[in-house]
């Protein structure tokens, strides 16, 4: 969870030049172990997500072979109720990814119009968009997400989806806000504004872009957080506990004493994956800042239309 | 086709005045990277005591990694070339000691007492969470530890007021300073423990001309008075007419000509000075046409064949593209055989065929020893 | 000074936002809420009568206009009126907060430091070092580790130190067999118990602090006035400390307000796998029984202290970095 907290030490810090346009980036592509290894990493368990429920039996059917240790058969044991762990770990990779991205994707789309719309306008809109920004941040997420899921005593995937998206925006939104300031008064955006251009024009055109590789990253560190605090309510007992996904895994594993019966394989893999896809994102996040940060120093322009 | 020369380098034996104070031989710098790029080629110039010499030259020549080089400062991926020799002279007599192999412990303690510098933006080169007397402080404490808090306190007063600042402003942090006041303390900074010699990046650059003007009369009289070497290095030749007593130009990491500023200023005789001095106005002069130097320096990290200025140079003939010019000693119209000529004074050294009797007999008109001046 | 105000000011506004969040979100409760807690409270002893009517206030529910209800709601707070709760029935949630509060403070609160302070140090060795072989083993390690939820490390842990090496207690803050008091026995045990979370925490947060403070440093020693310090001959240890990551370590001070919220959340979950009496045990208790007032109560007081740290922070911060005292 504190991988967010270096999202102020990295992408608010010098390290990253936000002016480089997807075009460039594609060109630089290699040669960043970083992000190879991430980039292995995440593509697996999307694979895993995609693929993977095809080709592992039912989750939730109980076998007879209870709390089992690996075996060929069950290649990660099995539960306390006889329920295959490997099939459910593949599946609930897809609950899982489902999640994180889904409520990342929302997080970041109110994030852009929050931070670029606000930071682009300026004035009093601008100031007031970064005060509730600026409040959302403070405010603690996680019991946030509790209360509210405990109110709605819903199981059912959008309030999931809202709930996790509601509380994690404000971070993207303040550096993308800080990111636009100071690219809103560079020359090709003077000349759009003094050329006419309709402000969400501007935004979208000439703005944007060149904080794609913000936006991206930004983009990557909701994931991670959207799918550990997605794990954190399900190991909680809340949210939808019915669709099998990592942190549900977990909650089971916690309530039919998995720890005390010493069945590793039960509460072990959940973690471990999310711990690991977690890295991978994080590695990605890294590399393409290695990636983009040496090779363009000065900023891209766009050419004038 | 004439192989290269070895190349001489400029000491202190023809020329009149002073003794040396530093010396820098056959000093080179690499930059390493995908292609090592040659930022200093081969430079070796001398320091006297008391003197300002000037290094002039356009950006990215290697003035600047030349200053590092000199004083000890590079960071990877620069990195100094083995054969470059660096060596300074106390003032007490005793002999030569070698700045480039030197300890770290020995080189801590002979930087700032012997050798100060002063870089480019001073609002970056103080410490913006630290206030000024705490800095100073840092500066006594490490090479004057004798020294006690009431004297460390008189002594920061006494260079704030040395260089008009006052000294109520001892307690300030950096940011509440104006830009020419930052510089003055940076100087003011540099000269703590009296150094013999102080090197001087673009000091002026970042300021306004009114402000720059006050800092230059600041660095002369302090000068003046406390009879330190300056190494000043600019791109604004016109700096240098002003305040230099030699002065050395670069071009793509090597000297082009070394000689004393008068000289330059009447006779240049590298083809690059005579651009440099004809792309800026002369305030009080005749007016004249001014014309830049058209093309751009050469890429240091492919090999350069024959003269780094000749594609630019206006005077360039078959060798220029083929043998790259040494820095030699400006022949004296005597050894031309030619006594009509003006006789350039000592000291002029020059690289560029045009001089080389062995290449040309007679200079173009423009350059020192050409027919017409 | 103006510093200050604006900081307070905001804190300020962000509190009465988070007392706001309190009033509004109970709308979303299915059904009636207060009749369903007045009777599950009946079901476990007597009630009291005004008890309706705080409940109602509590919630924002009952009569009147929305405004009306909202000053009302604010009355109650002011007043610490914040009803009965129905898991510890009839005990006032003010008394299952101030108990459990304070188990959670020493330990997040300590732990917190530890880990910042670990981190920070760390990664300002880091950064100094710039590639030595061990630095080049850390990052990706560190990377590794800052995405390890709190909670599964948590598991980890106490399966490795509790089960497996039987080092540590399996739960509880304290032996239960002790008196809560101020003996040496108790608070031996209580530290004892606190050992495994207090480690989940340092290990989960460590990363943060040691990645942020790392990259800060390495760009920070790029800065001319560490290569002025250099060229002035000050002592090594003087420019790492005070030259180099004096300056680097004021983005992790500006960034704590996220990496508190971080660790807090983190906390809650863990309180949960260790069945540590903290405040976030307690509100996972309070989910599961349906204990508005609680949840209520614990929402409202972990969003304060929440901010009451950041506002710490920030003014410490305005200390550090003396270019924010200039009114700007």
């Amino acid at each position: 969870m504190s991988v967010q907290a270096t999202v102020v030490g990295l992408s608010e810090g010098p390290t990253l030049q936000p002016d480089a346009g997807a075009r460039a980036r594609r060109w630089a592509f290699p040669r960043s172990a970083r992000l190879t290894i991430g980039l292995v990493i995440v593509g697996f368990f999307v694979l895993m997500a995609v693929v993977g429920p095809y080709l592992v039996g039912n989750p939730l059917t109980f076998h007879t072979a209870m709390l089992h240790a690996p075996t060929t058969r069950f290649l990660l044991g099995t539960t306390q109720l006889g329920q295959d762990v490997f099939a459910q770990l593949v599946v609930g990779s897809r609950g899982t990814l489902e999640v994180g991205f889904l409520a990342a994707a929302v997080a970041t789309v109110v994030s852009i119009v929050v931070g670029i719309g606000g930071g682009y306008v300026g004035g009093r809109v601008d100031e007031l968009m970064s005060l509730v920004s600026n409040v959302f941040l403070v405010i603690p997420s996680l019991p946030l997400v509790i209360v509210v899921s405990a109110y709605v005593h819903s199981t059912s995937l959008l309030p999931l989806i809202l709930v996790i998206a509601l509380t994690s925006w404000a971070a993207s939104a303040r550096v993308l806000r800080a990111q636009t300031l100071s690219v809103r008064n560079r020359e090709y955006v003077l000349a759009a504004r003094a050329s006419g251009e309709k402000v969400w024009r501007i935004v979208i055109v000439e703005i944007m872009p060149n904080e794609l590789a913000i936006i991206a990253s930004q983009l990557l560190f909701s994931v991670i957080f959207a799918i550990l605090t997605a794990a954190s309510l399900a190991f909680l007992g809340l949210g939808n506990i019915n669709s099998v996904s990592w942190g549900s895994m977990l909650y089971f594993a916690q309530n039919d004493e998995a720890l005390s019966s010493g069945a590793w394989w039960w509460f072990v893999p959940p973690g471990l994956c999310i711990a690991l896809l977690g890295a991978g994102l994080a590695l990605i996040n890294f590399g393409l800042d290695e990636v983009v940060n040496p090779r363009l120093h000065t900023a891209t322009r766009r050419r004038a239309r | 086709m004439t192989p290269p020369t070895v190349r001489q380098s400029p000491t202190a034996t023809d020329t009149a005045a002073g003794d040396i104070v530093l010396s820098a031989q056959h000093v080179s710098v690499d930059y390493d990277g995908d292609r090592v790029t040659h930022a200093v080629r081969d430079v070796s110039l001398d320091l006297r005591r008391g003197e300002v010499l000037g290094i002039a030259g356009e950006s990215a020549c290697g003035k600047s990694t030349l200053a590092y080089a000199i004083t000890n400062l590079l960071r990877p991926p620069a990195r100094l070339v083995t054969g470059s020799s660096i060596n300074y002279w106390p003032s007490d007599g005793s002999g030569p000691v070698d700045l480039a192999t030197m300890s770290t412990d020995k080189l801590r303690n002979f930087r700032w007492k012997q050798l100060a510098i002063v870089f480019q933006s001073a609002m970056n080169s103080l410490n913006p969470v630290t206030s000024l007397d705490r800095q100073f402080n840092d500066v006594f404490k490490a090479h004057a530890p004798e020294m006690d808090a009431k004297s460390r306190r008189r002594r920061a007063e006494e260079l704030l007021e040395m260089v008009d600042i006052e000294p109520g402003r001892l307690s300030s942090f950096p940011h509440e300073l104006s830009g020419g006041m930052r510089q003055r303390a940076v100087i003011a900074m540099a000269l703590a423990l009296n150094p013999e010699i102080v090197v001087m990046d673009e000091p002026t650059t970042a300021l306004d001309v009114v402000v720059q003007r006050e800092v230059l009369d600041e660095i002369e009289r302090l000068r003046e008075d406390l009879g330190f070497s300056v190494i000043f290095i600019t791109h604004d030749l016109s700096l240098l007419l002003e305040i230099g007593d030699r002065l050395a130009i670069m071009y793509a990491g090597e000297i082009v000509e070394l000689a004393p500023t008068t000289e330059i200023q009447r006779s240049p005789a590298h083809p690059y000075t005579l651009g440099l001095l004809r792309s800026f106005p002369d305030l009080l002069g005749i007016r004249r046409d001014l014309r830049g130097i058209p093309g751009s320096p050469p890429n240091l990290s492919e090999p350069l064949v024959g003269c780094a200025f000749a594609p630019r140079c206006a005077f360039a003939f078959a060798s220029c593209a083929s043998t790259a010019p040494a820095l030699r000693p400006l022949s004296a119209p005597a050894d031309t055989g030619r006594p009509d000529l003006l006789a350039p004074s000592p000291g002029r050294w020059v690289a560029c065929h045009l001089h080389d009797l062995a290449h040309v007999a007679n200079p173009p008109p423009e350059l020192a020893g050409g027919s017409d001046t | 000074m103006h510093y200050v105000l604006r900081k307070l000011g905001f804190y300020l506004v962000a509190a009465w936002a988070a007392l706001t969040i309190n009033f509004i979100l109970p709308r979303l409760i299915p059904g009636n809420p207060v009749e369903v807690l007045l009777a599950r409270s009946r079901g476990q002893g007597a009630v009291p009568p005004q008890e309706a009517r705080s409940l109602e206030l509590l919630l924002g529910l009952g009569h009147g206009n929305l405004l009306t209800r909202y000053i009302e709601y604010l009355n109650q707070l002011v007043h610490l009126n914040f009803g009965l709760s129905i898991t510890y029935f009839p005990t006032p949630v003010t008394t299952v907060i101030a108990q459990c509060l304070p188990w959670t403070l020493v330990l997040v609160g300590t732990a917190t430091v530890m880990g910042a302070s670990l981190g920070v140090t760390l990664g300002a060795v880091a950064g100094w070092k710039r590639s030595s072989a061990w630095v080049n083993n850390l990052i990706p390690c560190t990377t590794f580790l800052t995405a390890i939820p709190y909670f599964w490390l948590a598991l980890v842990l106490l399966y490795l130190f509790a089960e497996i090496v039987h080092a540590f207690p399996l739960y509880g803050g304290y032996d239960a067999s002790l008196q809560i008091g101020w003996s040496g026995h108790f608070i031996g045990s209580a530290l004892y118990h606190a050992v495994l979370p207090a480690a989940t925490i340092v290990i989960s947060s460590v990363g943060g602090w040691l990645l942020g403070m790392r990259n800060m440093m390495v760009s920070t020693l790029a800065e001319d006035y560490v290569m002025a310090a250099e060229a002035k001959g000050l002592p090594t240890r003087r420019i790492m400390l005070g030259y180099a990551a004096r300056n680097a370590v004021l983005p992790s001070v500006a960034g704590f307000a996220i990496s508190l919220g971080f660790i807090v959340s983190g906390s809650i979950v863990m309180e949960v796998v260790f069945s540590y009496p903290g405040i976030g045990y307690n509100l996972l208790l309070a989910v599961q029984n349906d204990d508005y007032p609680l949840m209520q109560g614990i929402f409202l007081i972990i969003s304060l202290a929440v901010l009451g740290a950041n506002l710490l922070v920030d003014l410490l911060y305005g200390f550090v970095d003396p270019r924010t005292r200039l009114s700007r």
